[in-house]
């Protein structure tokens, strides 16, 4: 049995993309135990089925299905730019 | 002409000039002042808390749903994503969602999402309450809470050296004032770092 971590069900998630993204764009996914358990509509949905499930300490991933891409969260704050003067 | 007002758009003719509020403020004080944003940056209030599933699972399982925690959120118009300090994630008792993948100057890298609800309020000076709230994916970031700290990447506190004497002790004074006391950060991307005493209503 695969340990429930959310590395393995990343993976899974990242595994079953291709798959998902032909009939499901911009449904969220849920994945517990390294496997797909549910489609929402919208994430709050999602996240709060996935906890009526499996309780405020249970493991799983939600996560929308979307092209997957790598994302700059701000190069300016990297950077140190934001702040004080030159 | 000056290029103020050459910019202006005129006005229609005949259509009445628009005016203020007779009664009520024109400004608002801010009690983070120049000299922090001049430092830090532009910092607005915010709270960060559980989402309303959240606190009802944990409500159902007997357990206590976490105080939000209020502070300020610094904006960031280059952020790609609303941010919150992994510590303050940990505070409240998040767990991520998801990992996702983001890059900057230091290359590729993984960060925690997590599902959170941030809360902006704005009170005007009779009373009247605004609240913005925002529940969606937040990803979690390191050294938030280090702003204004000394800090490996000398972010502030190298300017902080390089400001004159004056506004170099205004600014470490104000800087050590705010960051005393459990304060707490975000960011839009920003930090939320929370004032002793806040009502976390």
């Amino acid at each position: 049995m695969v340990a429930n971590t959310l590395r393995v069900n990343q993976d899974a998630f990242e595994a079953a993309l291709p798959t998902l993204l032909k009939e499901n764009v911009g449904k969220t996914a849920v994945f517990h135990d390294g496997e797909l358990w549910g489609l929402y509509d919208d994430l709050q949905a999602a996240h709060a089925e996935a906890l009526a499930e499996f309780g405020s300490d249970g493991i799983f991933l939600v996560a929308q299905i979307k092209e997957p891409r790598s994302e700059p969260v701000s190069f300016a704050f990297d950077l140190g730019l934001m702040f004080g003067e030159a | 002409m000056s290029a103020r007002r050459a910019n202006k758009r005129p006005r229609k003719k005949g259509k009445p000039r628009k005016v203020g509020r007779k009664s009520g403020p024109r400004s608002f004080e801010y009690d983070v002042g120049q000299d922090i944003l001049h430092v830090l940056g532009p910092m607005i209030m915010a709270r960060w808390s559980v989402t309303e599933a959240l606190a009802t699972q944990l409500a159902s399982e007997g357990k206590p749903v976490p105080s939000p925690l209020a502070g300020f959120l610094l904006l960031d118009t280059g952020a790609k994503s609303t941010c919150i300090d992994n510590v303050v994630a940990d505070t409240l008792g998040l767990a991520p969602i998801r990992i996702a993948k983001s890059h900057g100057v230091h290359g590729e890298s993984e960060v925690p999402v997590y599902n959170a609800r941030l809360t902006i309020a704005i009170e005007d000076a009779v009373g009247a309450r605004t609240e913005h709230v925002h529940e969606g994916e937040t990803w979690g970031a390191e050294g938030l809470t280090a702003l204004g700290h000394p800090h490996p990447k000398q972010r502030c506190c190298s300017r902080l050296r390089s400001a004159p004497p004056a506004a170099t002790a205004s600014c470490q004074q104000r800087s050590n004032e705010l960051r005393s006391g459990p304060y707490t950060w975000g960011r839009s991307v920003g930090g939320v770092f929370g004032r002793p005493g806040d009502p976390p209503s």
